[in-house]
């Protein structure tokens, strides 16, 4: 696929070319100030493996359609370390600042409509705590599971194909959430800043969706793969 | 509203990008159905989708990396209607055996009927399949493994790669929901598989 990035791409290209490369970029370690350095030097440099790195912006960049070829390049480690990192970002950065602004935006509004302001914040720390127990369990059982893999072990109690459905509960909080924003909205909090707020739900509802699906088609397919051959090497 | 209807998933595997690309494109559009589709190029990760993700639909091209095995993956996923992708009209014949099939001629309304026709009616194919039933080549599977033959005995027997062996093992498993030899050996004693 001639389309995809390349190793030799210089990295202040790419995210010119796509700034939502950003949210993979500062995951992976780096930092801007890229100068003309190459994809495969700035890896090299943040000892991030370069086929991880580009499978994961070729993925994004093709819109989440098109997964790469051979996933069993790809480097375990650098990929669980990626997602570490996103929840890192979700969990400790990006919620609680939205929570901050949704309060802030809640209270500006007349105090009658208290209890709908209260519902809107719960419904907003359902979908975060739904958030949360998906990616704690990530951290504490699929990594460690994968890290033992890695060594060669297989923990047979445990079953890969359930687990991209819990991916669902998220989505569903969250539409919740949207809905009630845009319906019951109190009529006299700032329209400007209700709307960036809303903006933001959005923006991190992509976000959420862009890590979901790389998980989905590139970490767990890849994960299979890790494990069948193990269970080759195994049974040989 | 679009969004509290379920999503479809469909799984493409082509490997001209122009056909690809353009049938994601054209897929994304339907607006009566909602969709996400994703595309693979090569078998190694069309399997490898397959074996952790459900999919509703496969839209494949008879080419694909080398020659798609429709035998194959009707056996192995008796539950996905397979939908060929003809990208040219001498590829009409390859269709045979597919759930349907779409050609480049074809506008968009075709695939949005193809896969409603599918909801309505989804068994029309696989009236005989009961999805807890075991396929012949999984019997045969079972049975060999129930007297006591490992994964590459039974591979070698069968002239099967241990793959896909292991991959039927773990089909067998999931349908009749055993996980453990001795399992699977009372099943095959109980049901006549084999005899004691």
């Amino acid at each position: 696929m001639t389309n995809d990035y390349q190793r030799t791409d210089r990295m202040a290209d790419l995210i010119e070319d796509n700034y939502h490369l950003l949210q993979v970029i500062s995951r992976f370690g780096m930092s801007l100030g890229f100068g003309d350095k190459t994809v495969d030097k700035v890896c090299q440099m943040h000892q991030v493996d370069t086929n991880t790195f580009l499978a994961i912006i070729n993925f994004m960049h093709s819109g989440y359609t098109q997964v790469a070829e051979d996933l069993s390049h790809l480097s375990m480690p650098a990929l669980i370390d990626y997602l570490r990192q996103s929840h890192i970002y979700f969990l400790d950065y990006l919620f609680p600042k939205i929570r901050r602004e949704l309060r802030v935006v809640l209270d500006n509004g007349n105090g009658s409509s208290n209890s709908i302001n209260q519902l809107i914040s719960k419904q907003f720390d359902k979908y975060i705590s739904e958030v949360r127990k998906h990616m704690q369990h990530e951290d504490a059982v699929l990594f460690p599971y994968v890290e033992k893999l890695l060594q060669g072990e297989i923990d047979e109690s445990f079953v890969l194909k359930t687990y991209s459905k819990h991916h669902h509960s998220m989505d569903n909080e969250l539409r919740e959430l949207k809905k009630i924003l845009i319906k019951y909205s109190p009529q006299n909090s700032g329209k400007n800043e209700l709307n960036a707020v809303l903006y933001e739900i959005y923006g991190c509802e992509d976000e959420l969706d862009a890590h979901c699906k790389a998980e989905d088609y590139i970490f767990v397919p890849a994960v299979y793969d890790l494990e069948e051959r193990v269970r080759h090497h195994a049974n040989r | 509203m679009q969004t509290d209807k379920e999503t479809i998933h469909i799984l493409v595997a082509e490997n001209l990008p122009i056909v690809r690309d353009g049938l994601i494109a054209q897929l994304g559009r339907i607006t009566s159905i909602h969709i996400h589709a994703v595309a693979v190029s090569s078998k190694q990760s069309l399997g490898s989708l397959l074996a952790v993700r459900q999919f509703d639909f496969l839209f494949v091209s008879p080419r694909f990396d080398g020659g798609f095995q429709l035998s194959d993956f009707k056996q192995n996923h008796p539950n996905i209607p397979c939908i060929a992708i003809l990208s040219s009209l001498e590829m009409l014949e390859k269709a045979d055996g597919f759930y349907g099939y779409i050609s480049v001629f074809d506008s968009v309304e075709k695939i949005s009927r193809l896969i409603e026709n599918y909801k309505d009616n989804p068994h029309e194919e696989h009236m005989e399949e009961s999805p807890d039933l075991l396929s012949s080549r999984e019997k045969e599977i079972l049975i060999n493994l129930a007297k006591g033959l490992s994964n590459k005995e039974v591979a070698d027997k069968l002239f099967l790669s241990v793959y896909t062996v292991m991959t039927h093992r773990r089909n067998i498993c999931r349908k009749l929901k055993i996980h453990s030899l001795s399992g699977l050996t009372i099943y095959a004693i109980a049901n006549k598989l084999i005899e004691m």
